[in-house]
């Protein structure tokens, strides 16, 4: 029993040490210590999580190369297993690389697909809104128009200077002077309402007056008439400061001064409004008076000419 | 599992086995030639040619060595040294694999920029 026990305890010396020389006398190829290298490299990397079934692959392989070394130090195929293992560990690290590289351009590109969208939206939100109140806007100028045309007495017209609204002298004032008649008072007042309405950005207040007289009392009259207009539309809330009164005389008679009805015509105001909200519409018209006694237009015959 | 992890657990599990074949042919086939090998080796080959890895640097190198071994392992076929051949076809196969990954670097390399290009475009359009 006793010389049984030396004797395996003396082979397995002689195996490790047989063991230890062979490793002294036949060192590791180079390849396989390049492979183990590479291995561990890439296993230290981003191939772990991007491409592990390929890092596997190189580790199966160089577990084979280790295998064949430990059998056999000069077994030429451990060259061979080692030189398949370090390629297999490049390609694992390849991979992670592509993994990468892909994932990095795939997330800019969905950052700036995300912000487009976004912008996208907005500005899709805000035409919605901006439709909603352009359409608002021109519901309510073609309600202000429509007010206009019912406005006893007053003649409505667009041209390039705007809408002109026309009303007759006689309407408003009293013969020869700029001062108000009360039932001028209640045109006026719906006319301004109107005007209101309409959101304009200013209003010219133009005085005509037939040609009879001199030029200098024509201009004093109309500009006076022109500044009583004002003065009233001021009292109804219309911001005096979009407003002007101008005096314009006996110039652009819109009738002939050889009759009494002409004279009648060319006596008036003309109120140009600029700046509404529809300004597509080309229309003309006449607003027709329930009350006939508030005619616009003729004049009584025999009539003061101011 | 994604389909792109279920197409890489098959390639790693294609290559295991192409590897484990190929010891186990170079054990108990000494007297059959590895024509299965070659047609590997050479069907990557040519999927890495296709990708152009001959104009990458270092895919052409890989590419260069598994065409040498490939021809060494034809010659070794020639010469009825069945197991030279399949450890040089085993070479050639993870050369060729190792050209092909690197030529589809490249290539990703290219639509990345190209892709970055455009997010720089879009972001400067937005006045970003």
């Amino acid at each position: 029993m006793q010389r049984h026990l030396q004797l395996s305890t003396a082979l397995l010396g002689g195996f490790a040490a047989l063991t230890q020389a062979c490793a002294t006398t036949h060192p590791m190829p180079v390849e396989l210590a390049e492979a183990r290298r590479d291995y561990e490299y890439s296993a230290s990397g981003e191939a772990t999580q991007a491409a592990p079934a390929e890092l596997h692959t190189a580790k199966v392989t160089l577990e084979k190369a280790n295998e064949a070394f430990a059998r056999d130090p000069e077994d030429p195929h451990v060259r061979d297993l080692a030189y398949v293992a370090q390629r297999q560990a490049a390609v694992a690290r390849a991979q992670a690389r592509i993994h990468l590289t892909t994932a990095q351009a795939d997330k800019a590109v969905n950052e700036v697909q995300g912000a487009q969208a976004s912008a996208l939206a907005s500005t899709q939100d805000e035409l919605r809104r901006t439709k909603e109140q352009l359409t608002q806007a021109e519901m309510e100028s073609k309600a202000a128009m429509e007010a206009l045309h019912q406005i006893k007495g007053s003649q409505v017209k667009k041209d390039s200077r705007g809408t002109i609204i026309t009303l007759s002298g006689n309407v408003l004032f009293e013969t020869g002077k700029a001062t108000l008649l009360p039932a001028a008072r209640a045109t006026l007042g719906d006319l301004a309402k109107a005007l209101l309405r309409m959101k304009a950005k200013s209003i010219v207040i133009e005085g005509y007056t037939d040609n009879t007289g001199s030029d200098k009392r024509n201009a004093q009259v109309s500009q006076a008439r022109a500044e009583a207009v004002l003065g009233y539309f001021a009292s109804q809330g219309i911001n005096a400061e979009m407003m002007k009164a101008v005096g314009k005389g006996n110039t652009n008679p819109i009738a002939k001064n050889t009759t009494a009805e002409g004279r009648a015509t060319n006596r008036r105001v003309e109120i140009v409004v600029q700046g509404e909200a529809s300004a597509d519409e080309t229309e003309s018209s006449q607003a027709e008076g329930q009350n006939a006694g508030a005619s616009a237009v003729k004049a009584p015959a025999g009539a003061a000419v101011k | 599992m994604p389909f792109k992890a279920k197409r890489l657990a098959r390639r790693a599990s294609w290559a295991t086995a192409c590897v484990s074949l190929a010891l186990i042919g170079a054990s108990c086939a000494k007297s059959q030639a590895p024509h299965g090998q070659l047609a590997t080796s050479q069907a990557t080959l040519k999927a890495a040619e296709e990708l152009r890895a001959g104009e990458v640097p270092k895919a052409s190198l890989h590419l260069q060595m598994a065409k040498e071994n490939t021809e060494r392992a034809q010659r070794c076929m020639q010469k009825g040294k069945h197991d030279e051949a399949l450890y040089a076809l085993m070479r050639a196969q993870s050369d060729a694999e190792l050209a092909l990954i690197l030529a589809k670097e490249a290539q990703a390399q290219k639509d990345a920029q190209a892709a970055l290009d455009k997010v720089r475009s879009l972001r400067s359009q937005n006045g970003e």
